[in-house]
């Protein structure tokens, strides 16, 4: 299959996504919630990043922003220059960014996956070869080519995840946002869906965003957005997020059982290296002897 | 009180092409104070075998003995059952819908047969064991809370009417990690309360290592393993059968030992794993 | 609730089940006009002959279809009780206050019941052979006419289509909540029909915050997908007849020519004996 990603990505890549000063709020009636505040953040081609947060933090808030499902009180978002207010071209933007939510059950309007999937690439108009052509590639990108004649219904999660996935995969998206798709899923499958994208991102080359409060799926992003009250409190390489404890508690996030516990015996004097993994952790305890 | 399983079967849609054995065969006993983990892939039968303890499945082959009664038999009280064995749903804050959060909670006590104001007393108090605040949330509908808030409003609906033994379907899932902390102390709480018997369904072999006295491990409706989670976890091969995953501490002492270094602790929780690391580097 | 396939495509490698979806539906259509058209017993067994034959021909148990016809009996009785109190009929057999039963009366309730329960498995034949894609698809196809006065079709079949997916959905969700609300204390099979009725609140509830939680959601997954972004929409699925469709509807106007032929009893010639007047009335 030929692939549809120029391999474009590192720091020379150019920014897909601008978000400018961005804040909105939430409005019901008298009541208002704070969504995001004061957010700047770029994303360049080709990057996994990561919004951390907890519950409530405004990280939703801020995926939402970025395909156009609601737009900035204040700032500017824009993807690879369109202003998600414009109105004119938000379908446009939308088939840019491809989002997946968290219920996966939510996000099928077919009963049979192969039609499913069709059913982006039909609203835009595809012609009917090149949706064959493209439910065949989505399918074997997220590793369930043998299901395409299916139900869903008696899928695992992580598989109906993966065939939600898919979905959007077959519009062709620049941009993958997964809002809090792994939230409601078992160990192993969001083991399927973390096996999935940073397989899409370091061999197609896809821009993914990814929407959590699970630090240890953040380990292997290129760069992590810790959010907090709707602020954005903490940016950087994995590394540099998770050895600052205190903005991760700050956060109300819990630090991957190794990096607490590295972090506990440096605290007590031990001249090991701060561990994101199990393994790291082995290897620099080992390395003390 | 004891629950007593023995060769256990089910099946759904019997004779059908969408026909499904759930449980083949499971033989085990839960002994009061247990805190038991249940644990296997999804589809393993986990949920079913559950649900037949408090008879929301009709044992259709083998036996169940909750203390002495009998759950085959034809005429079982099933409401003093369902008194006796509290269970809490996967996600459970889908199942509210009284229109206060008050009255929500007393739904149970007064299905239990309590009067007005013992259901009221009732409901208070698990409310307050839940963390809540009750002045503040009794008049409030149910929908207007935050997300962990309803989850734990949920739990108080299930523990107002002080069960003796506790089923709890994967009660962390979607939580956040503050969310999970949470209920987990509160489970650890109520053991020291009403509470005598705990059965948790979980997939998050972390809580399992941390929290249960001893480990059932289902596989396709077949019970694998009947033991506790030191024994388990330093089980390979059992660990291969089922992928499962170790927990991360136990993966770590894992990961030290083929390295050379030994830790003198099983490791089950991350605690007792840096305690363990502070006393091998003398911290 | 849990082992509710009623009604639910059925899996099966047959004949039926390669039909075009048009076709089927056009079929149950005439299936439904002759079953309202017949109008002796004769005319009536050729059409339960038909079912058992499609049924048959579709690989499914015979079982499966009258375990779909359960789920009406009540109504099926309730209707026949009806027709056979209130039917006047000449040949009176007991009469009391407003009450009489006739012979013409019991096989008037008996056509009834039967007319009923026909309907019910003609169409779940068509249900159990047919997928909820094929269904929708099927429709929107047959519905084209409409397209061309401004009907929007397609929005008609997408809603269809989502319909049916949460259909297993939701009931399952019923079963998960009514499983809560039951260790809970509740109970849904005791008391009148008021206590009854209102035992149903903590389902419902839930089961409508559900149910608009998840339409919420889907909203915004239709958005995402792009739902209605341009006019000129494609389709991926595409229906071809073959020869089997041309079979099928040979085969059913066969049956449905012979069926009108035994209901007006065309040779008119044929006098039944005097005993057997019944199955031609």
């Amino acid at each position: 299959m030929n692939d549809i990603y120029s391999p474009e990505r590192g720091a020379g890549a150019h920014e897909i996504i601008k978000v400018e000063n961005v804040s909105y709020d939430y409005v019901s009636g008298e009541q208002v919630s704070r969504g995001v505040r004061g957010v700047s953040l770029t994303v360049r081609k080709g990057e996994f990043v990561v919004l951390l947060g907890h519950n409530g933090s405004g990280k939703s808030t801020l995926a939402k922003l970025l395909n156009g499902f609601i737009v900035p009180a204040e700032g500017k978002v824009t993807v690879e220059g369109i202003d998600t207010r414009d109105d004119k071209r938000i379908y446009e933007l939308r088939a840019k960014v491809g989002m997946v939510f968290q219920n996966a059950d939510n996000q099928m309007v077919a009963s049979v996956i192969e039609n499913d999937i069709a059913f982006g690439p039909e609203n835009l108009g595809v012609p009917r070869d090149e949706i064959e052509k493209r439910i065949s590639w989505a399918l074997d990108a997220v590793n369930m080519s043998e299901h395409r004649r299916r139900s869903p219904n008696k899928l695992s999660g992580g598989q109906k995840q993966r065939i939600a996935i898919a979905a959007i995969l077959a519009m062709y998206p620049d941009v993958l946002i997964l809002d809090e798709s792994t939230a409601m899923l078992d160990p192993k499958g969001r083991g399927e869906i973390m096996e999935t994208i940073s397989r899409l991102n370091k061999e197609k080359g896809l821009t993914v965003i990814l929407i959590t409060h699970y630090m240890d799926e953040a380990i292997a992003a290129d760069r992590i957005f810790v959010m907090n009250e709707g602020r954005i409190i903490k940016e950087g390489k994995p590394r540099e997020v998770f050895s600052d404890t205190e903005k991760i508690a700050e956060a109300k996030l819990e630090l991957p059982v190794a990096s607490r516990i590295s972090a506990e015996l440096r605290r007590a004097g031990l001249d090991i290296p701060f561990a994101l993994t199990d393994e790291e952790l082995a290897e620099g305890l080992c390395r003390l002897k | 009180m004891q629950i007593k399983v023995e060769d256990l079967s089910y099946v759904y849609s019997p004779k059908t092409p969408f026909e499904k054995v759930a449980l083949d065969g499971v033989s085990f006993t839960v002994n009061e104070g247990d805190t038991i983990g249940i644990i296997g892939s999804t589809g393993s039968g986990k949920s079913t075998l559950c649900q037949h303890f408090n008879a929301l499945i009709r044992i259709s082959h083998g036996k169940i003995y909750v203390g002495d009664k009998d759950l085959t038999a034809r005429k079982l009280d099933l409401l003093a059952l369902r008194k006796e064995i509290g269970m809490l749903f996967q996600f459970p804050e889908y199942q509210l819908f009284d229109d206060t959060v008050a009255k929500d909670v007393e739904f149970g006590p007064k299905n239990f047969g309590y009067g007005k104001e013992e259901a009221a007393r009732l409901a208070e108090e698990a409310l307050v064991m839940v963390g809540m605040n009750y002045a503040e949330v009794k008049n409030k509908s149910p929908f207007e809370l935050s997300g962990g808030e309803k989850r734990r409003a949920a739990i108080a609906g299930v523990i107002a009417s002080k069960p003796s033994v506790l089923v709890l379907d994967e009660p962390t899932a979607g939580l956040d990690p503050i969310g999970k902390r949470e209920i987990l102390e509160l489970v650890n709480d109520l053991k020291k309360s009403f509470l005598k018997t705990v059965i948790m369904i979980s997939h998050n072999m972390d809580e399992i290592a941390a929290n249960c006295n001893r480990v059932i491990v289902l596989h396709n409706g077949k019970l694998l393993y009947d033991t506790t989670p030191e024994q388990l976890f330093s089980d390979p091969e059992a660990i291969a059968a089922t992928d499962l995953g170790y927990p991360h501490s136990v993966h770590i002492k894992r990961l030290l030992a083929e390295r050379g270094i030994e830790l003198d602790t099983p490791a089950l929780d991350a605690d007792s794993l840096l305690a363990a690391l502070k006393r091998r580097y003398s911290l | 609730m849990r082992d509710m396939t009623l009604g639910q495509y059925y899996p099966a490698d047959s004949f039926t089940h390669k039909l075009d979806p048009r076709v089927k539906l056009l079929l149950v259509i005439a299936f439904i006009v002759m079953v309202f058209l017949v109008k002796n017993l004769i005319a009536y067994s050729a059409i339960i002959l038909c079912v058992v034959i499609g049924t048959l021909v579709s690989r499914i148990p015979l079982i499966k279809v009258l375990k779909s016809i359960k789920g009406i009996i009540f109504l099926v009785l309730f209707t026949a009780v009806l027709n056979l109190i209130f039917h006047k009929g000449e040949t009176v057999l007991w009469s009391w206050w407003r009450i009489t039963i006739s012979v013409e009366g019991i096989f008037f309730s008996l056509k009834m019941a039967l007319r009923l329960i026909l309907l019910v498995a003609g169409t779940t034949l068509l249900t159990y052979t047919t997928t909820p894609t094929g269904l929708t698809d099927g429709m929107e196809s047959l519905m084209y006419p409409l397209k061309l006065i401004k009907v929007p079709t397609h929005d008609i079949a997408v809603i269809m289509s989502i319909a049916l997916r949460f259909i297993p959905i939701l009931s399952e969700e019923v079963d998960k909540i009514m499983m809560a609300q039951k260790a809970r204390g509740a109970s849904f099979d005791t008391g009148g029909i008021v206590k009854r009725a209102k035992a149903l609140l903590p389902v419902l509830i839930p089961l409508f915050v559900s149910a608009f939680r998840r339409a919420d959601e889907l909203a915004l997954a239709l958005d995402a997908r792009c739902y209605n972004a341009t006019p000129n929409r494609t389709r991926y699925q595409v229906m071809k007849l073959s020869y089997r469709d041309v079979i099928a509807v040979l085969g059913t106007a066969v049956f449905l020519v012979s069926v009108i032929a035994l209901n007006m009893n065309f040779w008119g010639a044929y006098v039944p004996p005097e005993n057997l007047w019944w199955l031609f009335s």
